[in-house]
């Protein structure tokens, strides 16, 4: 008996060492642990014997059971893992390429600079409003406070309909409907297309965006309007910025301002952006004038206020270094493409 | 305009120690905007007045000849190109390491074998003029050894070019007076008054030119004077330099005369030949339809009723305020001349300059509203100057003066504590009137009280009211000085634009699908319309358009945006791009409306245009889910409704409800072909307006299904162009436990020639109880029925056929 064991043993070891997949091994299992297996014949022959001898053989079968066992799961673990490997290894991809290749899209640099002037706007308590593109005189000028002669009104400068609207040259009239809708104390803004009767070139376009802004209240002066140009600008390109007002002429405004920023670029030595004079003219802005508060139904000796206007597209062209504001129409794919990243 | 500073200076002192830097940001600052400036003459101090001793020729050139010159100290020689001078003339000589202007460096030469010891100079390589004809001859009294800014020191200046634009509000700021008058308060140091000398202009005998002044609400000052036995002769040196440093060409006294005048002081002269005056009369008045006047350009203008003239006997002579005539001008045989400065209506000059195209000095000065006192003083300094070349010249007559419509004095009352509550910042009661006295505003009031008259020159249009001496202040005592505030503002419910939001979202939307945004024009023409069907029925056209191509506004993106996608197209086939934009029109009733839209457009290589429309339509779908735009319903365009540039098969109408938000389409073969179109191209034209104001669906929670859903799938046979919506809406309608109907494919069998077998999913499922086989077969035979009854039967019932 003792021998028989050892020879079963030897069997089940040498099979074992030749399995290499799990279809082998569960025949083995079979062959070995099955009901009609190896062990299983060492059982029948049980009743034969004396309750000694069936002791020894009992525990040599059990024996060999755990151990049969334990080697068959052992395999089986192995096989599962060389198998995982292999699969993997079939499954081999180039990651490197990009077969579902689709493009980014991307904003029109304009809506960018707009957006990021609205939300810090917004932040900063603003309401954001619009108005017409197609003006009336009234609006885009005799509430702007420019006079019946002024120069502005020429056809030269004033795209005029037929019926003697206009399409507005600025966003102001924005200022003059927002003081209709509401009452001081207010803060807005405004953006939008504005058109002037020009000839195109790098830096002029018939077609062009502003922002128009205006706060009111009770004793609004000069040094809010500093203090508020320095904040915006800071927001804007993210930086400390140095600004110097100068004098500027708008009739909608008194005093009114050319508001300068230290040319980022050089820091104030003088470069080819800032045509070295160290500063960039970016912002025209001023002490709303009283008439075009009366305009706007709000009473000047009660209250004052400050607004400013800002070239969007100049913005744009100074944050994303455009060199001609004529591609900013026209949709061209390799200027569109340079604002989404590749 | 450029501004001379030494000229400034004859009326102010000014800190010589102030560089011209700091000069030209003070001016910057508190004034108007200066573009740039040039140090001018500074080279003169290195070039010596020479007496030339010698003239020999050149051993080797005829065109040269070597030129001894006594420099004072010494004795030399040089090689010289010119020929105008001779022997004991005085000569500008630059010695060897003299810089010249553009930097030019004298070296030690040798030109044809002859060695030269510096240079003799033309006036162009000094910087008097840009004349190269020969060398500057120096006058004979100049004294040998001296330097040139001895001789000229008045050479050695500053330029500055004043941005035009900056003082179109400011006519005072049109002669170097007022900005003598400027520098005057922001230094706070005294100005030289313009004071009138009327013996100056006391004349003997009769006028030799009576004066009629006929429409005066348009001539609010006509002042004249006439003046005999003058010659016409070259001004002085001095003039001429200054003139020309400032960029005007130096022409005889007469004529430099009036410009001077007009550069000092801001007004305006013309002077005419008097003994060319026919009939010794002048008579100002409005022109005849049709007047023609020829020009001292020697250029002939057409005049209207409402351009102002200045008429002899002859007819119109002079167009006012803009252009002298050439008949009535001053010629070098002139030998009695009128000396007219009037003051013109700003607006009429400005319409007559723009009407006959001539942008001249004049008329760039009178439509900023001059000041009108200044004519009698720009008259009397003109004389003046003529006697600087006329010592002996007679005035005749006494000065015509013709006053018809001045400004009305301007008082303005204030307190200094308005100014520093605008300001922001507490400024001395003292140092404000100072700055407004040295202004030349008349001040009075006790304590905070102001009461400020308005010099003439400072009310034709520019300063009336407290607010304007706020920017007084402000500029003189600078800005710069007054210290950042933060606003105190109380906190409000915020305000969005919900409209900005929603475009914001579908930029969003749209660029995370790679569609690129892009702005078209506004304008358009109407063949580029017409392109698109549109007729002329209300649209907006413009008066005076720049460009042809450009004359009404858009009644649709899509004509710009096909343009964009054709010029994309012909270096890249396969792209998306959108535009959110406004189009324009007037309703029936005249009401003006911009409605915004917005269309998107997909180019593809080329295989299957289906594919493309397939592609745009998901990019659609997903952009609606985002907008929260429910109850979307795809059909094919109606072939009434169909636009004749839309695809015959591959064109659709999206709906929400019963909302229609717009068309997603391919074009016509043809219509590709004229456009010049390529490979696979569609568009969606969606109104923007609905979109945004229709009813969104909110997100709201909802229970998971209680009982689960039965699926049943059938495949039909149909005719091949039958749409799926139609076939939904059958079995949708069949029962209210329909929750759901999918399409998943379709094909051709070939045993039903001409037909298609579509295959859909229809989804069971009701709240109150789990389906079962009782329920469910009843209701697969009813939708087999509904669909049967509309002529769809079930590719494998083979005996229903
Ligand atoms: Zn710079």
């Amino acid at each position: 008996m003792e021998k028989n064991f050892k020879q079963v043993e030897n069997a089940f070891r040498q099979k074992l060492q030749e399995v290499s997949e799990m279809k082998e091994l569960e025949d083995i299992k079979v062959q070995f642990l099955g009901k009609k297996g190896e062990l299983a014949q060492f059982m029948k022959q049980l009743k034969e014997l004396s309750n000694e001898k069936k002791a020894e053989i009992g525990k040599g079968v059990n024996r060999l059971k755990v151990l049969f066992q334990e080697k068959i799961d052992l395999h089986r673990e192995e096989l599962k893992q060389q198998d995982y490997k292999q699969r993997m290894q079939k499954e081999w991809i180039d990651v490197t390429t990009d077969p579902y290749q689709t493009e980014p899209g991307s904003w029109h640099p304009v809506s960018l600079v707009q957006q990021k002037l609205e939300d810090s706007f917004m932040a900063m308590g603003f309401q954001v409003l619009d108005g017409p593109h197609i003006e009336t005189e009234y609006y885009n000028f005799e509430a702007l406070n420019i006079a019946a002669h002024h120069p502005a009104r020429d056809m030269q400068d004033t795209f005029y309909f037929e019926d003697g609207h206009l399409l507005r040259t600025h966003t102001s009239p924005i200022q003059i409907r927002g003081m209709e809708k509401l009452t001081p104390p207010l803060r807005i803004v405004g953006p939008g297309k504005v058109f002037r009767c020009e000839r195109t070139d790098a830096s002029h376009d018939s077609c062009f965006h502003q922002f128009e802004g205006m706060m009111i209240d009770k004793d609004i002066s000069v040094a809010h309007l500093i203090y508020f140009m320095k904040t915006m600008l800071g927001e804007i390109f993210e930086s400390d910025v140095e600004v110097r007002l100068r004098p500027g002429y708008f009739p909608f405004v008194e005093p009114g301002f050319e508001l300068d920023m230290r040319c980022l670029l050089c820091g104030g030595k003088g470069c080819k952006f800032c045509k070295k004079v160290g500063w960039i003219e970016l912002i025209g802005c001023g002490m709303v004038h009283p008439n075009v508060l009366k305009a706007g139904r709000i009473d000047p000796t009660v209250y004052s206020g400050f607004a400013f206007g800002i070239g969007m597209d100049r913005l744009a062209m100074m944050k994303y270094d455009i060199t001609d504001i004529r591609p900013l129409h026209g949709g061209n794919l390799s200027f569109t493409r340079c604002f989404a990243v590749q | 305009m450029k501004i001379s500073l030494n000229w400034i200076k004859d009326f102010v002192q000014i800190d010589e120690k102030l560089t011209s830097k700091e000069l030209v940001e003070k001016i910057t600052l508190s004034v108007c905007e200066v573009e740039g400036f040039e140090e001018t003459g500074e080279h003169l101090t290195q070039v010596i007045v020479a007496e030339v001793t010698a003239i020999d020729p050149h051993p080797d050139a005829n065109k040269l000849s070597l030129v001894s010159v006594n420099t004072g100290a010494v004795e030399t020689r040089v090689v010289c190109g010119a020929s105008n001078f001779k022997l004991g003339d005085k000569v500008p000589y630059a010695g060897l390491g003299t810089r010249l202007t553009g930097d030019f460096l004298i070296k030690k030469a040798t030109i044809r074998g002859v060695e030269s010891e510096g240079m003799l100079c033309a006036e162009d390589e000094l910087g008097f003029s840009e004349d190269h004809d020969g060398l500057m001859i120096l006058p004979a009294e100049s004294k040998t050894g001296d330097t040139l800014a001895d001789l000229f020191p008045d050479q050695i200046d500053v330029i500055m070019e004043i941005d035009n634009k900056s003082i179109t509000h400011r006519p005072d700021l049109w002669g170097h007076y007022g900005f003598a008058r400027e520098l005057g308060a922001v230094f706070r140091v005294p100005v030289e008054k313009m004071e009138p000398h009327p013996e100056i202009l006391k004349g003997t005998g009769d006028p030799l030119i009576e004066v009629e002044v006929l429409a005066g609400d348009l001539v609010p000052r006509f002042t004249g004077i006439s003046v005999d036995q003058v010659g016409v002769l070259p001004s002085p040196l001095y003039i001429q330099h200054r003139l020309t440093r400032v960029g005007l060409r130096p022409i005889n006294n007469m004529v430099d005369l009036t410009n001077y005048v007009m550069l000092e002081l801001g007004q305006p002269m013309h002077a005419f030949d008097a003994e060319q005056i026919e009939g010794k009369r002048l008579t100002v008045r409005l022109a005849d339809e049709g007047t023609k006047v020829m020009t001292l350009y020697q250029k002939e203008v057409t005049l209207g009723t409402s351009d102002m003239t200045i008429c002899d006997a002859n007819g119109a002579s002079v167009v006012a305020g803009v252009i002298g005539g050439l008949n009535t001008g001053v010629t070098a045989e002139t030998r009695a001349v009128f000396l007219e400065a009037a003051n013109w209506d700003p607006t009429g000059i400005r319409k007559t300059s723009t009407r006959i195209g001539l942008r001249t000095d004049a008329c760039q000065r009178f439509e900023k509203a001059l000041d009108p006192e200044m004519t009698d003083l720009a008259v009397q300094r003109a004389v003046e100057l003529m006697k600087l070349t006329n010592p002996d010249l007679h005035v005749a007559g006494d000065l015509v003066d013709i006053k018809n419509r001045l400004y009305d004095p301007v008082r303005i009352e204030t307190t200094t504590d308005f100014i520093c509550l605008r300001l922001g910042k507490q400024i001395d009661k003292d140092e404000i009137r100072d700055i407004l006295v040295h202004l030349g505003f008349d001040v009075r009031g006790e304590g905070s009280e102001l009461i400020v008259d308005v010099p003439s020159y400072r009310r034709t249009k520019d300063v009336s009211i407290p607010e304007d001496l706020v920017e007084e202040i402000g500029r003189i005592h600078g800005f710069n000085n007054i210290t950042p505030q933060a606003p105190l503002f109380p906190i409000q419910r915020p305000v969005f634009n919900q409209q900005h939001r929603f475009e914001q979202k579908i930029r969003n939307v749209l660029s995370d699908n790679g569609y690129h945004e892009v702005y078209n024009y506004p304008l358009t023409n109407q063949k580029s319309e017409e392109g698109f069907g549109m007729d002329s029925e209300g649209v907006m056209r413009l008066l005076n358009p720049v460009a042809e191509h450009q004359n009404q506004m858009r009644r649709s993106l899509l004509p710009h945006f096909v343009q964009t996608m054709k010029e994309n197209q012909k270096n890249t086939l396969s792209f998306g791009v959108f535009e959110l934009g406004r189009i324009y029109h007037k309703s029936c009733s005249g009401e003006l409306l911009e409605p915004s839209r917005l269309v998107m457009g997909g180019s593809e290589k080329g295989g299957s245009l289906g594919d493309t429309f397939f592609r745009l339509k998901n990019d659609i779908i997903k952009l609606l889910s985002k907008l929260q735009v429910a109850d979307i319903k795809w059909t094919a365009i109606a072939d009434a409704e169909k636009r004749f540039f839309q695809h015959n098969q591959i064109s659709a109408t999206i709906y929400s409800g019963r909302q229609k938000l717009g068309e997603l389409f391919a074009f016509t073969p043809e219509f590709m072909d004229q456009y010049e179109l390529k490979g696979d191209v569609c568009v969606a034209d969606l109104s923007f307006d609905v979109l945004f104001s229709i009813e969104k669906k909110e997100y709201r929670y909802q229970e998971p299904p209680k009982y689960p859903a039965v699926n049943f799938e059938v495949s039909l046979l149909m005719p091949e162009q039958t749409y799926f919506e139609d076939i939904r809406e059958i079995i949708a309608a069949a029962s209210p436990l329909v929750t759901k109907v999918s399409f998943l494919d379709t094909f051709l069998p070939e045993e039903h020639a001409g037909k298609k077998s579509m295959s859909v999913s229809i989804e069971f499922r009701s709240a109150k109880k789990t389906l079962n086989p009782d329920d469910i077969t009843p209701l697969q035979d009813k939708i087999v029925a509904v669909l049967a009854e509309a002529g769809y039967y079930l590719r494998d019932s083979r005996e229903k056929e």
